[in-house]
């Protein structure tokens, strides 16, 4: 017995020590300094070449003592700049555009990004854009303004091409004969040393805005990629961009490293980015990693997040307003079995907005994190005053419902399709709000085809009948630009499912369309969001901010905070690390 | 013994053919396909009905499900794995990174959970109605009640937050050099995973223990003078172990599977991540060399049990 337990201790000391000598190689790591983290993490790479997919291994010269750490790194491969342009931090920091966009991201006149100077013509149909002078590839190989007309050419083939990129290069003159296949080039691009001049067939409105985000990449190493596939190529295994920072070693799912770009006209980082891997604005690690000092920037919309890392130290939460809007989409088409829709009354969507308590639920179930919304627009200086808030009133909701001859056995479909515990909640808040007033509606998650089951429109979009089942769907929009948020309603639009034609709404979104001058834009928005108030065509609920995370080690250079999906002008080579 | 292990292997081939043909036919019944994964619903709404069977062609959606099955069966019997339809990365790529990974951490969990829940719950037996034994008991219970995300985000913030010994997550860093900072990293979710399992672990091998120690040849060896401790080790506890080896040899390739509430916790990168993404955007390749992986590992430890099990129990013999 007693060599049993004798024994027993053994195995007992021998996974202890195991343990503490782990434990111990732990403060080692922490006594060194930074400067030899970058040394122990060069002559790492120069080890693990051979298995990993290390692109280069030359990081040593310029190397930084200083390392940034960010999230948002890749899992399985880089996703395109071309869908969500600024959404993860290697978008921001490998690739440039042509011109900058402020923190409001408004285009910036004068000098560009990678333009030196750009000029559009008074009547908006012509942009010429002139490069600046030895701009490179993360290769060394020169950008020339050839290779950017042939990326416009070459993302007009693809199917993941951001929305605002898509409509602005589709109003260039002879892009729907070369989509079609009847031509070799797009006749309005022109590439004459280092200018690059487009011609645009109609106004793009959001022409100089999605050059703000669109960004160029190297023809070489995709002009035998199907469009089709652009995502699935070996290239976005390890990008090659012309930003202020370079792909250096990859480790997918694991970590990622970009190293200054040394070459980068506009200043050289002296330090390196580590992204941690996660998907988007969803990183289920956030706050442990903020919290272990494993996290210098990064931004979520969750307020968990935000709540579970105050009082941290060392660490500051901002909030950003950003163009994202939750609402309900209200189907107004006749149902396929032709009985009109429970919502073709204006009445009965004024009755929906004026039973919901939408200051309690910002107020309670989001914590204080969302803002009742009025408008598709959020609150600020694109918005017209004085539109009418449709304050928490049952009583007039029952008013109104009466008025419209409401039938109180009529069943509302609400489709969703967000997983997450919180859209449960609102929903069964919702369908209590509207219980109250007499309105039946039946939420139900709905998963698979989405863009069948919600966005499938009519075959006749002036008489419908409907081609989806909804009723009311809850959604979110993120617009890059505010077109993203009505062109949508326009009759025969690609995916309006829901909206009827309406030949004052249609007037209205054409007149947002019809000049890329901003203050005439700005009028015509403030017309449709009084006609959008006024009739809810869309029931706007409430307006989402971004929280950005950054830590104090971050110690110049992010004094103003933009939207942190897309990209504006943050110098990020300049920033001051301590 | 031999014939007995060829055997075994060869009745593994109709059995690996019908599992992945369920799998297959089941990914197939999942709402949406991999097109719905890969865009989001507007931007695939806006797509002309062209465009859209181009991109089916493309990543090869187009024909019936029993025909992609045999083209898929064809081409892995010639070595072809295919690509992830997300990444176009072959297969066999991802594998080699993650799957080392899982390995790693689920072995590491195997012995910590062997070691400790077979010793722990000898022990227990041994001591049947004492302290240690109830003390023993309780921790079982907590241990399998417990949820594994839980009692990793505790471990964290104890260890990792707090205490600062370990880090937060991760298999490694650039920074890493040696074998010993690179332990640093499996410390944490092994353990975690380990302790989950080693109360399954003590609680059948204590049950184990005390069924055999009820045994007549038990008290045969007693009565013939043998000290207690050759009693409970030689006769009693190599007996007792047989149950407990079966339920070991069953947890490694569950283990594999069923590590993704881990990885996801601790970062690691591992395979359980991918596949459970893969399932999710029905990225059928990936989905399926995985299921093969998981199905061959299950059955290979059914036939390596059975081969332990005649080993270490006497009683037992292999039958041609």
């Amino acid at each position: 017995m007693k060599k049993l337990r004798k024994g027993l201790l053994l195995v007992l000391a021998l996974v202890l020590a195991i343990g503490l000598v782990a434990c111990g190689s732990k403060d080692k790591d922490g006594d060194k300094t930074p400067a030899d983290a970058t040394t122990k993490g060069a002559e790492s790479q120069d080890s693990s070449k051979d298995e990993t997919k290390d692109t280069d291994t030359t990081s040593d010269e310029g190397a930084s003592d200083n390392v940034l750490y960010a999230n948002g790194g890749p899992e399985e491969f880089f996703e395109t700049p071309w869908l969500n342009p600024g959404s993860y931090m290697y978008n921001k920091v490998l690739y440039s555009r042509l011109i900058w966009a402020d923190e409001n991201l408004s285009p910036i006149s004068g000098e560009g990004d990678l333009a030196k100077s750009y000029e559009m013509s008074d009547d908006g149909k012509t942009l010429t854009f002139t490069l600046r002078d030895n701009i490179k590839w993360h290769d060394g190989e020169p950008i020339t303004a050839e290779e950017i007309g042939w990326n416009i050419e070459y993302a007009l083939q693809t199917t993941i091409l951001n929305s605002v990129f898509n409509e602005t290069f589709k109003a260039i003159e002879g892009a729907q004969v070369f989509i079609d296949g009847d031509a070799d080039s797009i006749s309005g691009i022109v590439a004459e040393g280092n200018t690059l001049t487009i011609t645009f067939e109609k106004v793009a409105p959001d022409a100089l805005l999605t050059f703000t985000q669109f960004a160029p990449l190297p023809k070489k190493y995709l002009e035998n990629t199907d469009p089709v596939k652009l995502q699935q190529s070996e290239f976005f295994q390890s990008p090659i961009g012309s930003g202020p920072f370079m792909v250096d070693e990859v480790k997918m799912n694991n970590y990622t490293t970009l190293k200054p770009f040394e070459d980068y006209y506009g200043g050289v980082a002296d330090f390196t980015i580590h992204l941690n891997p996660s998907a988007g604005d969803s990183d289920p690690n956030l706050v442990t990693n903020a919290k272990a000092g494993k996290l210098d920037y990064a931004y979520t919309k969750s307020i968990a997040d935000v709540k579970a890392l105050e009082g941290s130290d060392g660490i500051s939460v901002e909030k950003v307003d950003v163009r994202y809007t939750r609402l309900f989409y209200m189907n107004k088409f006749d149902k396929a079995d032709g009985t009109p829709s429970p919502l073709a009354d204006q009445r009965v969507r004024q009755a929906i907005a004026y039973a919901i308590n939408v200051d309690a639920i910002c107020s309670g179930l989001f914590q204080g994190a969302a803002t009742p919304a009025n408008s598709l627009t959020p609150d600020g200086p694109d918005k017209v005053d004085g539109l009418n808030d449709y304050e928490f009133n049952p009583e007039k909701a029952k008013e109104l419902l009466k008025e419209a001859n409401w039938d109180e056995n009529t069943e509302i479909k609400v489709f969703y399709y967000y997983t997450d515990q919180q859209t449960q909640d609102l929903m069964a808040v919702v369908q209590q709000y509207l219980a109250d007033v007499g309105i039946k509606i039946v939420p139900q998650l709905v998963e698979g085809d989405l863009a069948t089951i919600l966005w499938a429109a009519p075959e006749d979009p002036v008489n419908g009948p409907s081609a989806v089942e909804w009723d009311m769907c809850y959604a979110a929009n993120a617009a890059l630009s505010l077109h993203e948020y009505y062109d949508r309603y326009q009759t025969g639009y690609a995916i309006n499912s829901h909206t009827p034609s309406d030949s004052k709404l249609d007037e209205l979104i054409a007149a947002t369309n019809a000049s890329v001058d901003a203050q005439v834009q700005k009028e015509a928005f403030f017309e449709l969001q009084k006609y959008e108030n006024e009739t809810l065509f869309t029931l706007p609920l409430y307006y989402q901010p971004i929280f950005v995370v950054k830590s104090d080690k971050i110690a110049k250079g992010l004094e103003t905070l933009g939207n942190p999906q897309f990209n504006y002008k943050w110098d990020i080579q300049n920033w001051g690390l301590k | 013994m031999l014939k007995y292990t060829i055997k075994k292997i060869l009745s593994m081939i109709p059995m690996i053919l019908i599992i992945t043909f369920i799998i297959y036919g089941l990914l197939e019944l999942t709402p949406g396909d991999p097109i719905s994964y890969l865009m989001d619903p507007e931007s695939l709404a806006r797509l002309s009905d062209a465009q859209i069977e181009e991109m089916r062609e493309a990543y090869g959606l187009n024909g019936p499900f029993v025909v992609r099955y045999f083209n898929w069966l064809f081409r892995l019997l010639q070595g072809d794995f295919g690509y992830s339809i997300s990444s176009g990365v072959p297969v066999i790529d991802i594998i080699k990174t993650g799957l080392p990974a899982t390995l790693e951490l689920a072995v590491a969990s195997l012995i910590i959970s062997t070691i400790l829940g077979s010793i722990l719950g000898v022990v227990s037996a041994i001591y049947k109605g004492t302290i240690g034994d109830n003390v023993l008991t309780v921790f079982g219970m907590i241990g399998v009640s417990i949820p594994q995300f839980f009692f990793g985000i505790v471990a964290i913030l104890v260890f990792a937050l707090n205490l600062e010994w370990l880090p937060v997550g991760g298999r490694t860093d650039p920074s890493v050099t040696g074998f010993f900072d690179r332990l640093e990293y499996i410390v944490l979710p092994s353990l975690v995973m380990g302790l989950s399992m080693t109360a399954g672990v003590m609680r059948y091998a204590r049950s184990s223990m005390l069924d055999t120690m009820n045994k007549e040849y038990i008290k045969t060896a007693r009565s013939k003078g043998l000290a207690e401790w050759r009693v409970n080790l030689l006769h009693g506890f190599r007996v007792s172990l047989t149950p407990v080896v079966v339920l070991i040899g069953f947890r490694l390739p569950t283990l594999v599977a069923g590590s993704v509430v881990i990885e996801t916790v601790f970062q690691w990168p591992g395979i359980g991540n991918a596949f459970s993404t893969a399932v999710r955007a029905q990225n059928y390749n990936l989905v399926m060399m995985l299921a093969l992986i998981f199905v061959v590992m299950t059955l290979f430890a059914s036939t390596l049990v059975d081969i332990v099990t005649a080993a270490i129990d006497p009683r037992v013999k292999l039958e041609n």
